[in-house]
This record gives structure tokens, sequence and C-alpha cells, in this order.
């Protein structure tokens, strides 16, 4: 008898405890991953909901997406691929095996000669595809939407890391940049086309040809991070982060680990940086 | 000198004789450029950003996507290198996929995978995967971790977790009819062996472990550990090589293991009654099989970590009932599986607690490829003779 009550007990604190683990919270959580020499973000909206940009260059990304819940979710809301090149496909790959997917969004189109976006592809046969372009916007729950901002229409550039999909997180009144690998282009064209974003995830990895003076004036971070991991291009560059420094921006670096930012829609403030 | 040991003897030298006609090395002398078809003849195994498996030309080494599969056929340029003892990242091309019952097999595992992948996070998926289909795809951080605290040996196929689940049913087994045991184990065993994938490690400890259940059934007439040794000592007189794979030993070892263990419970005669008498049961079978098998552990992976019998008394136990919970929670329908992956999560978390706790501990784990042999002889030499004794003893 003692038992059976003991049993008892254990079942209806797990089912408790179970229920509670899958409660919303009131603010979105954005996790720029530490996922070593390359780019990947997490989204948690308010009401839960997944939205993935880029996943780095192997599984590091999975501990980052694990991390944001306490049960493995079985879904990804939204996954946006910003460019194909491994450093930010190949983590995505590893979250097409192991989560459902409900839409992807991507601006490239052509086929590129990479393994890791070969497989991409090939997993995407049975899962909403959505082509973006700047202008386009996703309202996905109230007082989220995602602004894509780049590239424009007709544009092309030798290197794909300019065309990279560009998006404008925006929660009630706060924003962060996703940038991807996009460069000089892009930043004269937001500069003259847009306004000012909270956070910053800085332009491709912290190269000295991205992340200009005249973007950092427009853009005005208050939070600035750098992705990037050990690598032989010199990222970030000594350059960038001088011009970061002056702009007045905390500077975050994914080196030292994931960079946990939340924000409850007025402003985004750092959470944790392990 | 019985009846037993005449025919143990005998096939000895059988062996013998056969092992000068078998030996062989399969190596290439220098640097060859390559360009066939070639089978891929194991599952895929993964490390960090890297695939290898096995083709009739040796070792093949390639980026880990896309994933290739066993029995599949392709179109391989390249070189092989000595230097790196493979094919190293050459040009692929895949001809075609395997059908009939490889196929099926395929089929199989990358369901369990897709299920098991969707429900659990990934370190956990990739314990559970590991001891359940010998899947080898661990990150480089829970493969150190499990390296660190000296558990690497439950996700590598070799039979040892055949015997794992062998010494499970046996302690059940005890409190049930002979009949019902031996066609429930021999099920559940011919599931594993099948799911696995029926690589000759596999079969083999499979052999030896029907052979031991068929003796136990037998009854008294019949010693488990005779039955044990003659199968094994059959295996070696068949194929002398097999005496010098790692897998080999450790089913052999991992199931002399068992019995001891079972004998040890038997005599200990516990007080304890129902679920824990069980679980005290598992967790000392579970510890005779490691026991046994230490110091080949030791010599095959390369490195002990000095707090390896502390992580295995602490974890093993859990390994036969991960396996079973898992093969079950495959079972399960969809709208149950969510219930049931949370209770299995608990003890997988339980088992990568332990394991990440211990694996923090700042002491070198001692490696074993310089100046091995002292340690191991003194290990081997005081360990082994004693369970024989204690065996014998209780026997």
């Amino acid at each position: 008898m003692k038992n059976k009550i003991l049993a008892l007990i254990f079942i209806i604190i797990s089912i408790f405890v179970f229920f509670i683990a899958q409660k919303n919270n009131d603010y979105l959580q954005l996790n720029i991953c530490d996922v070593g020499q390359g780019d990947g973000a997490i989204i948690r909206s308010a009401g839960g909901k997944l939205i993935v940009v880029d996943g780095g260059p192997d599984r590091k990304i999975l501990d980052c997406i694990e991390e944001l819940s306490v049960f493995k979710a079985k879904t990804i809301d939204y996954m946006i691929l910003t460019h194909p090149h491994k450093d930010h496909v190949a983590g995505l790959v590893e979250l097409l095996e192991r989560y459902d997917v409900g839409i992807v969004i991507m601006a490239y189109e052509e086929s590129y000669d990479n393994d890791e976006y070969e497989v991409f592809r090939e997993k995407l046969e049975d899962i909403n595809m959505e082509w973006v372009m700047s202008g386009e916007v996703f309202e996905i729950e109230e007082g989220l939407r995602l602004e894509f901002v780049w590239p424009i229409y007709g544009y092309s550039a030798k290197n794909v890391n300019d065309e990279s999909l560009v998006t404008r997180i925006v929660y009630k009144n706060s924003c962060f940049l996703l940038t991807g690998d996009a460069g000089s282009d892009f930043e004269k064209y937001y500069a003259e086309n847009f306004s000012d974003c909270d956070g910053l995830k800085v332009g491709h990895h912290g190269s000295k040809f991205a992340t200009s003076k005249y973007f950092l004036e427009v853009v005005r971070p208050k939070i600035a991070v750098i992705s990037s991991g050990e690598n032989t291009y010199g990222h970030p560059s000594g350059e960038v982060l001088s011009r970061l420094s002056q702009s007045g921006a905390n500077i975050f670096r994914t080196n030292e680990g994931t960079v946990k930012i939340v924000s409850s829609g007025l402003e985004w403030y750092i959470a944790d940086t392990k | 000198m019985g009846k037993f040991w005449f025919v143990i003897l005998i096939l000895l030298l059988v062996a013998m004789f056969r092992s000068t006609v078998l030996v062989e090395q399969k190596y290439w002398p220098s640097d060859l450029v390559i360009d066939e078809e070639l089978k891929v003849n194991n599952y895929p195994e993964f490390s960090k950003n890297v695939q290898y498996f096995d083709t009739d030309y040796g070792r093949l080494v390639t980026d880990r996507w896309p994933k290739f599969e066993k029995g599949e056929i392709l179109l391989v340029k390249g070189e092989y290198l000595v230097e790196k003892e493979a094919i190293w990242f050459p040009e692929i091309d895949s001809i075609s996929k395997p059908t009939g019952i490889q196929g099926f097999l395929n089929a199989i595992r990358n369901s369990i995978s897709y299920k098991i992948n969707h429900y659990f996070g990934h370190q956990s998926s990739e314990l559970i995967l590991g001891m359940l289909i010998g899947q080898n795809d661990l990150t480089p951080d829970l493969s150190e971790q499990l390296k660190r605290s000296g558990v690497i040996h439950v996700v590598v196929v070799s039979g040892q977790n055949l015997t794992m689940i062998f010494a499970f049913l046996a302690l059940w087994g005890r409190y049930t009819r002979r009949k019902v045991f031996l066609m429930i184990s021999v099920m559940i065993l011919s599931v594993y062996v099948f799911l696995v994938g029926m690589d000759p490690p596999v079969v083999r400890a499979y052999l030896m472990i029907l052979v031991v259940i068929l003796a136990e059934l037998l009854g008294r007439k019949y010693s488990s550990v005779q039955a044990l040794v003659l199968t094994a000592v059959v295996m070696v007189a068949y194929n002398p090589l097999y005496i010098g794979e790692v897998s080999f030993r450790l089913s052999f070892l991992a199931s002399l293991g068992v019995l001891v263990g079972i004998k040890v419970t038997t005599l200990l005669n516990m007080a304890q009654k129902g679920f824990l008498k069980y679980l005290v049961e598992v967790y000392i079978t579970s510890f005779f099989a490691w026991l046994m098998t230490a110091p080949v552990i030791i010599i095959s992976f390369g490195s002990l970590s000095v707090v390896a019998p502390i992580v295995n008394l602490a974890v093993l136990w859990l390994v036969p009932i991960i396996m079973v919970g898992g093969t079950i929670f495959m079972l399960v329908p969809d709208f149950l599986s969510s219930i049931f992956s949370y209770f299995l999560q608990i003890l997988v978390n339980g088992f990568l607690v332990v394991v990440k706790e211990f694996a923090k501990i700042d002491i070198d784990i001692y490696e074993a490829n310089s100046n091995i042999s002292l340690y191991i002889v003194i290990f081997s030499y005081i360990l082994i003779p004693t369970l024989i004794k204690l065996f014998l003893k209780i026997k």
C-alpha cells in the first residue's frame, strides 16, 4: 500500500512538472549561438514558437536549441537560411533530421556546389518553402513579426555572402537585425531605406568588409553580437571592433559562449553569455 | 582429464592449425589510385564532421554529409593513402541503394533513429541509439565525457550490450516458467541482433548467449560456463583470427561475468523483495560483466578513467533498462510516445548527469598507449583468478 501511494505521488509530481515545463514565457528569447566559426540564432517567441536563423557548421546548434525548453521541442515553426555556405547551412541539416519544420524561408534559389546545401535541399521535399525578398513581412504572432530587408529584387553578386537574406526581428517596440554575411551593398541600401534597430548581429563574423561607419550611424545598436570562432580570416577584425566601440554599442562575442538575449517588447537585455 | 577438457584441447589444436592458413593482413603497400564501384560493407560511423565505413579496398573516410547506407553501391574516385590507412576524402557518386533484406533493415534503423531523434534531445538520442542499434554518431563532447568517465563501451556494438540484455532477462527468467523465458529471451535477443545489423561480432555473442540459455534450461546436468567455453572454442577453431578481435573477447568475458554475477546473486540470497531485489540483482550482474571486460576495455579503447569503477557501478544497471525501455518506446503508438519518452528521459538523464559530473573531475585519465603492460597485467592477474576462484567456490 505504501509503495502504491509513493508511486502515485511520483506520477502526479511528474505530470505536474511536465505541464509546468510547457508553460510559455511573456518575453521573447533570442540565442545567438556559440556554433564556432559560423552563424546560428534561435528565437523562442512569447507564444512558444521556435524560429531558427542559420545553423552553423556542425551540430553545436543542437545544444543551443535544447537550452530553450525543458523537454525537447518537436517542431521548428520557421527555419531561415541566409545563404548556402557550409558555416550557415550544415547545422540546419542536423535540425531537419530531428525536428518537424513548418516553413523554410530562403532568398537564394539557385543550386550551389556544396554537399551540405545539396542535402539540405533534398530534405526540403515535403516542407513548405517561401522565397522572399526585401519588403516582405511575416506576422508570427501578436507583437512579433519578421521583416526581410535584403536582398532587393534583381540583385545579383559575385559572392553569395552579399546575397544573404537579412531579417529584422521586430517584437513590439524592440528590433534586432540579423545580417548573415551581407556586405557593403546591403549596408548602403539599409542606411538609405531603414531606421535604427536596438540589436545587431554583426555582419560576416566581424569581417572588415562589413559593419561600416555609415551603417552603424543609422542602426545605432545598443547590443552588437559577433558570431565567430577559431578562424584564419582574422574575424572579428580590429577595425570593426573599434567602429562598434565608437558607435556606443555593447559588444558580445559567441566565441565566449552563446549570447542569450531577451526582450519584453521595450528593449533587449543580455540574460547570459555562456 | 575429463571429456570436456579433451574436446577443448582438440579444438584448440584445430585452431592452431587453421591459424597458419588464415593469417592474412589486408593492407596496401603504397598509395593507390581508386576509380571503382565499391560497396559500403558496414553501418557508417561518425566522428566530428567525418563519416567512415569499410569497403573491399579498406576503410573509406569522407564528409559527414551525405550519409551513406550499409549495402549502398558507390562510384569512388580518389586515393588510398597508406599514411591514413584509408581511402581519403574521395569523390563519391551513389550508384544504387540496397534493396531486399539490407534495404529493409536500413529502413527499420532509419525509422528508429527518426523517432528517437524526434522525442529526445540530441545527447540522449545519441546515447539511446548507441545502446539500442549500435549507432556510432556521438558529438565530440559526449564522446569525451563517456571516455573520461569510463563508460564509452556501452555505446559500442560488441555483443556486450547483448549480454546486458541477457543478464536482465536471465534474472527475470528465474521467476518465470522456463519455456516462456526461453521463447521471450530468444525473441528479444533476435530482434536486437536484427536491429544492430547482424554484424559478425553481434551474431557471435548471440550464439554464445543462446548456448548458455539452452544450458540453463536443460538443468544442472550442463554447466553454463562449460557451454560458453565450448562455444567460444568452437568459434576460435572455425576462425582463429577471432581471438584477436576486441568484440569477441568482450562478448566472451561479458557473458562469463554475467554467469558469475548470477551465481553471486543466488548465493547472496538477499533479504530484499520485489523491485528493489530485482534492481540489486541487475546491478550486481551488470557489475560483474563490466569487471570481467575491464582489462580488455583498457587495452582496446586506449585509456581508463580513474573514476571508471565508480561510474560503472553507478550507471551500468541502467543500461539494460534503457535498452528494454527504448525498445518498448519504439513499439508504443504515437499518442503514448510523449508520456513514455518522459519516463525514459528520466533514466537517460540520470545516466548523463552521473557521466557528466564524473567527467568534470580534473584527474588525468590513464592513457594505456604507453607502458600499458605493467598496470594491465597487475590488474588482470588480480581480478580474473579471483573471480574464477569465487565462481568455483560457489558452483
